[in-house]
């Protein structure tokens, strides 16, 4: 089959500037919609995986609370009974990775008199940090205990509805009845932390009124095995305690929140469909104007394949520049954008499968969007092409 | 022969690899293949019915650490009462009801008991675990080994460490399965 050079396709885009444009625009659009729909559903499911912990963690928590740390309540003894009496927990300089933990929404507000926002605070010792190796003081220092301290995550600002400067060092939040001097800010991104405010453990236990109980103990193994920590949690009936890996603990969380990511993707096809329609009746436009140039390349013995081939080669070139800008404005614009939801908060993540995700999206578009007007241009006999206006 | 030496390189790898490869959960002792093949059944289940069983909750009152013991249950007391990667289950007093007693209930775990109040299960749930020689629960898998939730077991063995009277853990070396 003699087929019609690349160079005329691609020197037929510069024709009309205004179609170019429509095309261009038409792709990254549609290109731009799968990024952030993949953006969110990246973010979202990072987040609550808890991908980019580097310890292999095992959460100690009450029965029956397995779905929510915030309902769960222990002694706060289990935690240096289970230091005692599991072999095997990592540790460093004689210090076990054994981490007492709250976790627990509360009100807070700006001022005493402010308007009240739903928080995430976690109760915690020194021992957080060693358990979370995620978790980074970038500004201050960790709260004292019995001196009204927090310390803020990245995303807490985006979590509480404010302005990120609010949340800066020495400002202060009021909660349990009074104000808290922030002291220190950290990151822990692509995790539930990130958006925490953390409180020293004994604080939050007098503020919540836990007379002695915890959320759950977070530790870490080193040549212990999980095996180790449920011999612990059956052995120890006494204590009412149930063993669950981090990793499986947010995976349950991630999957209560699937049919909100299948909802963000429906909804996102559903629209991208719209666009995928829209550049299907320019492209339409954009033929029906050449009947005559196609009837000619007819005549001049190029077959119909190869005609279509050429205008499809033209479309999804422009098609594949427009993704190419999406993707370009989806990494500067899009990513890290924070979005707040029950849980915390989380950022759009632009990374590698999301670009493929939006490129892809931006080159169906260019390639289904041809073929129909292309074929329907070459029904008509080549006589009746050469006259046609 | 220059290729058969070139074919020799390429699948040494994959024979080291078959010989090295090992879950590191299955790194634990096992139970001994000859010991159940002869009757194609683990070696801690028991066959005959021994006798002198005692109730759990009977049991949680006298039994004293170190002393041989025989204890009758029923195996829940926790959404997941047998582990899935070791030879470990919670079990229940057979006297109190678990939630699959009540034919309106529709709980889907009826074997957590959560129809009882904690007290009632604390005072009631013993720990069996089947150990190996080194102390610790044999790597294996009880459902496998025919054994699931609310079957009423007969426990032999030795009764473990008890810092508190609500803690009672039976170091077992046999499991009869009541009606089966």
């Amino acid at each position: 089959m003699r087929q019609l050079p690349f160079e005329y396709a691609f020197r037929n885009l510069g024709r009309s500037r205004s179609r170019l444009l429509a095309a261009l625009i038409g792709s990254s659009l549609v290109a731009l919609l799968a990024l952030a729909a993949g953006g969110f559903v990246r973010g979202m499911q990072l987040t609550l995986t808890q991908h980019h912990g580097p310890n292999e963690n095992v959460i100690l928590l009450g029965t029956g609370s397995e779905e929510a740390l915030e309902r769960s309540q222990i002694d706060a003894s289990a935690a240096t009974i289970a230091a005692a009496s599991i072999p095997g927990i990592r540790e460093r300089g004689g210090t076990p990775f054994v981490s007492p933990e709250i976790h627990v929404a509360l009100p807070v507000r700006e001022a005493e008199e402010a308007e009240e926002r739903q928080a995430v605070l976690r109760g915690v010792t020194t021992a957080a940090l060693l358990v979370h190796p995620e978790v980074e003081i970038v500004e201050g220092r960790p709260p004292s205990a019995g001196a009204d301290e927090i310390m803020v995550g990245a995303l807490a600002a985006t979590r509480l509805g404010l302005a990120d400067e609010r949340l800066a060092i020495g400002r202060t939040l009021h909660l349990a009845g009074r104000d808290w001097a922030i002291v220190g800010r950290f990151t822990a991104p692509a995790t539930v932390m990130d958006a925490e405010i953390w409180v020293p453990l004994t604080d939050l236990q007098i503020a919540t009124k836990r007379d002695g109980s915890i959320s759950c103990v977070v530790l870490t193994l080193g040549d212990a095995a999980y095996d180790d920590v449920e011999l612990f949690a059956k052995s120890r009936l006494d204590l009412e305690l149930t063993a669950i890996s981090e990793r499986d603990y947010y995976a349950s969380i991630a999957a209560f929140y699937r049919p909100i990511r299948v909802m963000v993707i429906a909804t996102a096809a559903l629209i991208g469909a719209g666009g995928l329609l829209g550049g299907l009746n320019t492209m339409y436009a954009a033929f029906a104007a050449r009947v005559r140039e196609i009837g000619a390349l007819q005549a001049m013995g190029y077959t119909r394949p190869a005609i279509v081939m050429s205008l499809v080669e033209e479309s999804t070139f422009a098609a594949a520049c427009g993704a190419v800008i999406a993707c370009a404005v989806g990494l500067l614009v899009l990513d890290g954008i924070a979005v707040r939801f029950s849980m915390g908060a989380f950022a759009l993540t632009v990374d590698a499968p999301v670009i493929l995700a939006g490129l892809g999206a931006g080159l169906i578009v260019g390639l289904v969007g041809a073929i129909p007007p292309a074929v329907r241009c070459l029904r008509l006999p080549i006589p009746e092409a050469l006259k046609a206006h | 022969m220059k290729h058969a030496r070139i074919a020799a390189l390429a699948l040494a790898p994959l024979a080291v690899l078959a010989g090295c490869g090992k879950d590191a959960a299955e790194t634990g002792p096992r139970e001994n293949p000859a010991d159940s093949a002869a009757s194609g059944r683990p070696a801690f289940l028991l066959a005959e019915m021994p006798e002198g069983a005692v109730p759990v909750a009977d049991a949680k009152k006298t039994a004293r650490e170190g002393e041989q013991i025989v204890v009758r249950g029923r195996i829940g007391g926790r959404s997941d009462p047998m582990s899935a990667g070791q030879g470990l289950f919670v079990m229940m007093d057979p006297s109190v009801p678990s939630c699959a007693d009540d034919p309106e209930d529709e709980c889907k775990t009826p074997w957590d008991y959560c129809c009882e109040t904690p007290e009632t299960i604390m005072a009631n749930a013993a720990t069996v675990q089947v150990t190996g020689p080194d102390g610790k629960p044999l790597k294996t898998n009880l459902s496998a080994a025919g054994l699931s939730e609310l079957d009423e077991v007969i426990v032999v063995g030795t009764v473990g460490a008890r810092p508190s009277p609500e803690v009672l853990v039976v170091d077992a070396t046999g499991i009869h399965r009541v009606g089966g």
